[in-house]
């Protein structure tokens, strides 16, 4: 047999048999629960009629289908794309990035005011002169 | 993502779980049915090998179909999420289904000649238990997936659809 030949696969098997065993108080009352409402779940399950589940795999594979082909999630439904126009209108009227104020690298002292505003709206809450500066 | 990759990968991944709990237990099961070891005949004395092979179809049907459900899904939605977990709960029933249809406990007769009898009974069902258990783990991380995903649908959305703090990111 390949599992008492090879050295390793042996050592590897009484690992994973004592991490088990180390298991088995905690995990077998979980998993006699997870029986109990298995063997529930079951007894509605209709025997030896396999068209009922054919059925039930070709309507699951056509609902979804149909749902990731409307809904493919790359773009946001109505509702949402109208709650942040809104927003977009409220705020400030445009947003540019730091590097496009400067064209020359950014100096240390720069990049520790930088820092200091991790949020691009709270730049503009600081007066125009204070940029200049720089 | 488009329409057309999220329908490739759920094809791929409903093809592997065919694959896995359908095509693959059933050359298993039919493989055990007549084994031959070492010139002694071992028949496998299993009456239910029919309901066997009905329980592995039915579930492995259902699995596969929801495994398409959920991987089709766009990442991190809450369809992905709760169909991700009804795959889970259909797979326990799997499991289970496997000492339902007699497969946990198994007995091969040995039968070589009128001197060489006897038999071996396999009882997996602590086993079964044990995985069990170990699955309810994965049951809960499931459920705690979707349940992240229901609360945190707007954070989600905005950074799927680049819109951050009510700008458009560019």
């Amino acid at each position: 047999m390949i599992f008492q030949t090879v050295d390793f696969l042996q050592v590897l098997a009484e690992i994973i048999g004592a991490i088990l065993n180390f298991l088995k108080p905690i995990v077998s009352p979980i998993g006699s629960w997870m029986i109990n409402w298995i063997e529930a779940v079951l007894r509605i399950f209709p025997k030896n009629d396999l068209a009922l589940y054919i059925i039930l795999f070709v309507i699951i594979i056509i609902i979804g289908a149909i749902t990731n082909i409307l809904w493919p999630g790359d773009k946001p439904p109505r509702f949402f794309e109208k709650k942040y126009k809104l927003i977009e209108l409220e705020k400030e009227p445009e947003h540019v990035e730091y590097k496009t104020l400067f064209k020359k690298k950014p100096t240390e002292e720069f990049k520790k005011f930088g820092e200091e505003f991790k949020e691009p709206g709270e730049a503009y809450k600081k007066s125009a002169e204070e940029y200049e500066d720089f | 993502m488009g329409a057309g990759k999220n329908l490739i990968k759920g094809i791929i991944f409903m093809g592997i779980y065919i694959v896995i709990t359908m095509v693959i237990p059933y050359f298993t099961f039919t493989w055990i049915k007549d084994l031959s070891d070492l010139g002694i005949p071992i028949i496998l004395e299993q009456q239910e090998y029919e309901s066997i092979i009905f329980w592995i179809s039915a579930f492995g049907l259902l699995i596969s179909s929801l495994a398409f459900f959920s991987y089709s899904s766009p990442k991190q939605s809450i369809r992905k999420g709760l169909f991700a977990l009804l795959q889970i709960l259909v797979n326990s029933l799997y499991i289970w289904s496997y000492k339902f249809s007699g497969a946990a406990d198994l007995l091969f007769q040995f039968d070589a000649s009128q001197y060489i009898t006897g038999y071996l009974f396999l009882n997996f069902q602590n086993m079964i238990m044990v995985y069990l258990g170990i699955y309810f783990l994965t049951i809960v991380l499931k459920g705690y997936d979707l349940v992240d995903f229901i609360i945190n649908r707007e954070k989600i959305r905005e950074k799927r659809y680049g819109i951050s703090g009510g700008y458009e990111k560019k």
